[in-house]
């Protein structure tokens, strides 16, 4: 009587047990979390990391009464020239200029939300101008988000103007910003291959004090057309004819350049390779 | 490797002749599986001297003028504060290197040697064009391995010549060229202010200007310019033709005047010695 109660007894609890156990690894098979997983929700976001059409060097400079920034007109998908008559230099109201080097599908991006920013602020009509200082700004900050979230903006923009925000005259003022976030003012500004090629010639020509602003406009633009000379000569992406934008205190204006398309006399003493 | 293997006294005539394993031409390339296993388990290769640098030459009315840094860099490392980049060849032609600091050294040593047997061979002074053959036959059949770029200069009886020379073997004739990493800086110099037929003075300033160019505004350039001069009387070699980097001078002096530290007590104590011995011993001096 005792032993077959105890029986019956150990024998429903290993059916528990037993049933317990089955439940359990059943369970653990079909955990919810682990069951549609695809291998795309496990790696990190990608997005598209290289430009396409895109603008070779800017070459900026800052003269006594004006800025100058020099870019060719050539819009390079890769190696092929394509678009061989494209503006890198918009205006932002009518006082600063934005210069692009990179992909110019960002830079027709960026232009829209420029033009929108002074279109609000000429909505609050309250005769306060948004500036090339505000410009930079706000770029650096929206080109510095953009990298933050690896997601850049393939842009190396050169902002220059007329700027009034330290002085009432106004002074002239030219900046850059990289498509990190880097961001910095100086005298004489390059992008691209002209950092290599045409840097160490501003350098050498220009006064090494700083703030110091003894460049007439005359000889800027004499300067500007040695040094697309010299790009046209060195980077494979140039072209000869170019955009020369002046910022001054009565305005903006742009110039379509042909540069010279150099001296090739010294073609007469190449010959051969041996 | 060479071996000579002798065969016993019972060979016969052809056996006896010394057998000589030729060596196997070119690099060995038996041990990059090594070390490709070796750096993926966390090995780190030594790092070859680089001399990172910018040498530029041009040809003047008469001859030419070679210009060189004199900055070798180890990684990022300066190795060598002021190294010869510019290299003898023969007495009438100069070679500067970029590039590996090793291959460029023992290449232009090598060239040097072959040229000299060369031209007592024919009796005649050494041509640049026989050089740059040398050079880039070499160069050639060793694939681009050797990491040698070179700017050959010099002049012959045919008039002053001046060359290229790319590690895989291809080489330019041109009248203003510059190599190394600082070669857009000095190139860009040049495209702005070579004239052809210029004057030795003229030629040196022009080269002078393009290296410190290349010193200024490129990381892997430094220091003194070196400057090479050949025309067909004979070589002038300048070195250093001109310290563009110049140590600064101390702004500060941290050394104490006399009397910056008050003294307080002055003790003065004899120390009592006997003469014991006198040793005379003569100096010679001849």
């Amino acid at each position: 009587g005792f032993t077959k109660t105890l029986h019956n007894f150990l024998k429903q609890k290993l059916q528990i047990l037993y049933s317990i156990i089955i439940f359990l690894k059943m369970n653990v098979s079909l955990t919810p979390i682990f069951q549609n997983l695809q291998d795309s929700d496990l790696s990190p976001s990608c997005h598209t990391n290289h430009p396409t059409v895109t603008g070779t060097s800017i070459i900026g400079l800052l003269c006594s009464d004006c800025v100058l920034i020099a870019t060719d007109t050539l819009g390079s998908y890769g190696s092929l020239s394509r678009f061989t008559s494209i503006s890198r230099i918009i205006e932002v109201g009518r006082h600063t200029t934005v210069a692009v080097t990179g992909d110019f599908a960002d830079f027709q991006f960026i232009s829209d939300r420029l033009d929108e920013k002074v279109r609000q602020s000429r909505l609050l009509d309250d005769n306060i101008n948004i500036g090339p200082r505000e410009i930079f700004s706000w770029l650096n900050r929206v080109l510095y988000y953009r990298r933050t979230q690896l997601n850049p903006l393939w842009l190396n923009l050169v902002v220059a103007g007329w700027d009034k925000s330290l002085s009432s005259e106004g002074l002239p003022f030219l900046s850059y910003i990289d498509m990190v976030g880097t961001a910095y003012e100086d005298s004489s500004i390059t992008t691209g291959m002209a950092s290599y090629l045409v840097k160490p010639l501003l350098r050498k020509t220009l006064p090494n004090v700083e703030n110091e602003r003894t460049l007439t406009s005359e000889n800027g633009r004499k300067l500007l057309s040695e040094c697309m000379k010299v790009l046209f000569y060195r980077d494979c992406r140039a072209y000869p004819k170019y955009h020369l934008a002046a910022v001054s205190k009565e305005g903006i204006i742009i110039e379509d350049v042909l540069s010279n398309f150099g001296n090739w006399t010294i073609a007469e003493y190449v010959h051969g390779y041996d | 490797m060479l071996a000579i293997r002798e065969h016993s006294p019972n060979a016969s005539k052809t056996q006896k002749a010394v057998t000589v394993d030729l060596p196997y031409p070119g690099f060995q390339f038996d041990l990059c599986l090594r070390n490709q296993h070796l750096i993926s388990k966390g090995f780190k290769a030594p790092v070859s001297l680089k001399t990172g640098t910018t040498i530029a030459g041009a040809v003047f009315d008469g001859g030419v003028v070679l210009g060189a840094d004199t900055r070798a860099t180890e990684g990022e490392v300066v190795a060598d504060k002021n190294c010869e980049k510019i290299h003898y060849l023969a007495a009438n032609m100069y070679c500067c290197g970029a590039g590996t600091a090793a291959d460029t050294e023992k290449t232009t040593d090598l060239i040097s040697s072959k040229i000299r047997l060369h031209s007592l061979n024919t009796g005649r002074q050494p041509r640049v064009q026989t050089a740059l053959r040398m050079l880039k036959q070499m160069l050639a059949r060793y694939g681009g391995h050797i990491g040698a770029y070179l700017v050959l200069g010099g002049v012959d009886l045919t008039g002053p010549h001046l060359y290229t020379v790319h590690a895989a073997g291809s080489t330019d004739k041109l009248p203003y060229v510059s190599m190394g990493s600082g070669s857009l800086a000095a190139m860009a110099t040049f495209e702005t202010g070579f004239k052809p037929g210029m004057s030795m003075e003229e030629a040196k300033t022009l080269v002078s200007e393009a290296i410190q160019a290349g010193i200024l505004n490129d990381l892997g350039s430094g220091s003194n310019v070196d400057l090479c001069v050949i025309t067909h009387r004979g070589v002038e070699y300048l070195r250093p033709y001109k310290e563009a980097c110049q140590k600064g001078v101390r702004q500060g002096d941290y050394t104490y005047k006399q009397g910056t530290t008050a003294v307080l007590q002055t003790k003065v104590r004899e120390i009592m010695f006997d003469v014991v011995s006198v040793k005379e011993q003569k100096m010679e001096i001849d």
